[in-house]
């Protein structure tokens, strides 16, 4: 078997030159498709019939809560490609998701909460999906706070890909048995909007910004990639002649 | 699909019969956060090339 | 005749930490110790107004426990890490599940194992009515083996780390969740006159997860750790 075409990708110079070049069509791409997901999504979609207006704050609130969730695989699956096949670059992609897995589950929550308050009457309701990306918050918190608490930075990468495949195995427990825990304490009855019910002209501005969110993800993982080689590989030849350019 | 404004004029999209300030201000806090995830690596490879050119500089400089 | 050799590495290393526990008597008693005197001052930070107790006691009591543990096992493998007996248990050429598994059964016996138990005695000060005591300690004896299991986990994660404590916290609460959900739900499905068995029987299987996974991962975190 030929493994080659598998070794330039762990390759941290190619990396940087190929994103170089994608990442300005990448960039405008997303850029557009959020703008037109958010006027679509603030100003044509029409109003829900029982929330009225405050519902528009699902065209933030669902893309990144699926973000934030599958950075969170991401960022366990990097870990372990670093860890099997023992590729720097991995490690670093598995470093740069934290972060950035906890801006985008921190926004989930607070425009969750910012959607609660007109709809439930509470900033924050116990339910089982808030409850979730609370925990998830807490395990992105982890990954991150393990993984600079080492004094070898390769040491820390290990230990915290290693705890964010354990979080993976977690995951689904965590949440069957959050949901469980719901029905378990269920006080007043909380009413979701059913997605599949959805009006199209309601859905495909949520689609647009599901994929800008996407991208917008791409986007800025490859950019605090490309940081973290420059820093981490700043005594190489190829940064240097880079640098001198 | 013919989709129409809904909104009859500009205070009305801001307003949004009184839900304005939550779509608002999690429209701009989302915004905010992310265009910070955004910029800061950004700043950090500007900063970073700049401070790498003078150490190389410096070092070819002393060479000669 | 390998099966043999297998077995007793495990024998071997349960029996080893637990004369180095049982030796150092006040040290492995400081877990049980912290447990009861914490759940004591429960009543009196929350009134003694029995009714409200009640309702909380459940609750209070397993996060007591989860705290316990949490403390005692993440430093389950300092003292090996300290005189280098860990690294020499690395780098034998066995596997490593035994050995782990048999230090961690040790720690659940000298250090967890008094928590469940004393549980119920603790229950009855706060009060807890008397047939919720029994699910109790059942749940207790399988949740701080989970919490053992898990935690030591955390605390291979941490080994060369300082100031180990609260960063453990960190990284392992989240993971202990599910644990605290369905242990927790076992005494509260009883207070509602349903089959508490349920609960249980998704903390057993919780517990059978782990005993597998939890050696696994620990051997995996050292061994990946030897080469740099």
């Amino acid at each position: 078997m030929q493994w080659t075409w598998f070794h330039k990708f762990a390759s941290p110079k190619w990396f940087y030159q190929i994103t170089g070049k994608i990442l300005p069509f990448l960039a405008w791409l997303t850029f557009f498709l959020l703008v037109i997901g958010l006027v679509l999504g603030l100003g044509y979609a029409p109003a829900d019939a029982k929330q009225g207006n405050s519902f528009r704050i699902i065209y933030i609130h669902v893309p990144s809560n699926f973000l934030a969730l599958a950075g969170y695989f991401l960022m366990a699956i990097a870990g372990a490609i670093g860890l099997i096949w023992r590729i720097k670059l991995a490690f670093w992609v598995m470093k740069c998701a934290a972060p950035i897995g906890i801006v985008f589950t921190l926004v989930g929550l607070l425009t969750g909460s910012l959607w609660g308050k007109p709809t439930w009457g509470s900033f924050w309701v116990w339910d089982a999906r808030g409850t979730s990306m609370l925990i998830l918050l807490f395990l992105y918190v982890g990954v991150y706070s393990l993984g600079r608490s080492f004094h070898s930075a390769n040491s820390g990468e290990k230990a915290s890909a290693f705890l964010a495949i354990v979080g993976t195995v977690n995951i689904p427990i965590i949440y069957k048995s959050v949901d469980w825990w719901f029905t378990l304490h269920q006080r007043a009855t909380i009413k979701f909007t059913s997605a599949p019910s959805m009006h199209p002209d309601m859905f495909y501005p949520l689609l647009i910004m599901i994929v800008g969110f996407y991208l917008l993800y791409a986007v800025v993982l490859m950019l605090a990639v490309r940081a973290e080689i420059l820093v981490r590989e700043r005594k190489t030849n190829w940064v240097r002649t880079l640098v001198l350019k | 699909m013919s989709m129409t404004f809904q909104f009859d004029n500009f205070a009305q999209l801001i307003f949004m019969d009184g839900h304005g300030v939550f779509v608002w201000s999690s429209v701009l806090l989302t915004s905010f956060l992310l265009l910070s995830l955004v910029l800061n690596p950004i700043l950090k490879r500007r900063k970073l090339l700049k401070k790498l050119k003078i150490e190389l500089m410096g070092s070819d400089n002393a060479s000669y | 005749m390998i099966f043999a050799t297998k077995e007793n590495l495990f024998i071997s290393y349960l029996k080893r930490d637990l004369v180095v526990s049982f030796r150092g008597k006040s040290a492995s008693l400081n877990p049980l110790i912290f447990f009861v005197m914490i759940v004591l001052l429960m009543p009196l930070s929350l009134g003694s107004y029995s009714l409200a107790l009640q309702k909380v006691a459940p609750g209070i009591i397993w996060i007591m426990a989860l705290l316990s543990v949490l403390l005692s096992a993440g430093s389950i493998f300092d003292e090996d890490y300290n005189d280098g007996s860990l690294e020499q248990m690395i780098i034998t050429p066995n596997l490593l599940f035994l050995p782990l598994l048999g230090k961690m059964t040790a720690h659940w016996i000298s250090k967890s194992l008094p928590i469940a138990i004393t549980a119920p005695f603790l229950g009855l000060f706060l009060p807890m009515p008397e047939n919720a005591l029994i699910p109790l300690l059942v749940g207790l004896i399988i949740g701080t083996a989970c919490f053992t299991l898990l935690g030591s986990i955390g605390a291979a994660l941490t080994v060369p780390t300082k100031d180990k404590s609260f960063l453990l916290a960190l990284i392992i609460l989240p993971l202990y969740v599910p644990i605290i959900i369905f242990g927790s739900s076992v005494i509260y499905y009883m207070a509602d006159g349903m089959n508490w068995r349920y609960p249980l029987a998704a903390l057993s299987s919780i517990f059978c997860i782990l005993v597998v996974l939890s050696p696994l991962a620990i051997s995996g975190i050292f061994r990946s750790s030897m080469i740099e």
